[in-house]
């Protein structure tokens, strides 16, 4: 599968790149944003909010982000006490990659919730390697913004049986959705 | 702002950017809602890291759960001012600046003779002559 960074917003601090997979021309969270805009129009209002504050007003710091998997750089956007929608994103310093999103509703089952969360960590896991290998294992900021923006991670995104990715992520917050009915 | 976004460098030619209507929208007042509660969170947060405070210990001192700590600097935690003042009577924080917002009375211009009122000056017209200013340093945030 092909794997793309696209920029999709610059600011003055932090860099905002989507993940396009395939031949998609959309990125993932393109596709959801547009999905949604409808439907969760608050929510969506106030995940904009906070990626534009990220952005154009501060360096953000990490206590901003959940990590599921702090080696690899993973985690989820805070941005509202309630999240309904979960973005998996990689934070690379004044580097964000967005990935994958999913809305929490009603029905969401906390297995549903689980395997979603594992995929798409698992994709970012993929592509936080590829970088730090392109960027020939510097975590230097302007090494791994070369590095995107020359597209040379692409060809070292490994396959997913490449990786292993640890088990023992911490969803603390999913367990308490646990106790809920799925 | 700099959208790169069509930059041929970072995007191949399948490739749109679908966000810039996204990004263009811009609520003035939610944003700046958001914008001052990221703001706060991160002042705390950086208040910690500069002075080699572990969560753990702001938690103890503070008297919460570490996970209470989690949430405030998260920037989505909806402060009260009680909590505000509690932390800046604990710590050598100031995250309230009161002192930019000191109104001086309202001034009543009016002949003396008469006593009759001939205009009235809003406070924003007159200079402030002796502000009486909160000691402002680099942890100060008004809010």
């Amino acid at each position: 599968m092909k794997i793309h960074l696209d920029c999709i917003y610059q600011g003055s601090f932090t860099d905002i790149y989507g993940v396009r997979t395939g031949e998609e021309n959309r990125t993932l969270f393109g596709a959801f944003i547009q999905k949604n805009l409808n439907l969760l129009p608050l929510e969506i209002d106030n995940l904009r909010n906070t990626l534009l504050v990220l952005s154009d007003e501060l360096s953000p710091c990490d206590d901003l982000f959940e990590f599921i998997s702090p080696d690899h750089r993973v985690c989820e956007l805070y941005y509202c006490p309630d999240k309904i929608i979960r973005v998996i994103c990689l934070k690379l310093g004044g580097i964000l990659i967005l990935g994958n999103c999913i809305e929490i509703i009603d029905h969401t089952s906390i297995s549903l919730l689980n395997e979603f969360i594992e995929r798409e960590t698992f994709l970012m896991i993929r592509i936080y390697n590829a970088i730090v290998k392109s960027a020939s294992g510097s975590m230097d900021e302007g090494e791994i913004k070369r590095a995107i923006e020359s597209n040379s991670f692409l060809t070292l995104i490994e396959e997913p049986h490449d990786i292993t990715l640890k088990r023992n992520l911490n969803f603390t917050h999913y367990e308490k959705r646990s106790q809920q009915p799925d | 702002m700099k959208n790169e976004a069509n930059n041929p460098i970072n995007q191949d030619k399948s490739s749109v950017n679908d966000l810039n209507d996204f990004f263009s929208v811009k609520n003035d007042s939610k944003y700046n809602k958001t914008k001052k509660r990221i703001l706060l969170a991160e002042r705390i947060s950086r208040f910690l890291l500069e002075n080699d405070i572990s969560k753990g210990q702001f938690a103890e001192k503070m008297s919460v759960q570490p996970s209470v700590i989690s949430k405030w600097l998260s920037g989505t935690h909806n402060f009260t001012i009680e909590t505000l003042f509690d932390i800046e009577e604990i710590f050598p924080i100031k995250l309230i600046n009161v002192g930019g917002e000191q109104h001086a009375p309202n001034k009543l211009n009016f002949n003396v003779t008469s006593g009759k009122v001939l205009n009235f000056i809003p406070t924003s017209t007159i200079p402030f002559n002796n502000p009486v200013e909160m000691p402002l340093n680099n942890t100060t945030l008004a809010i």
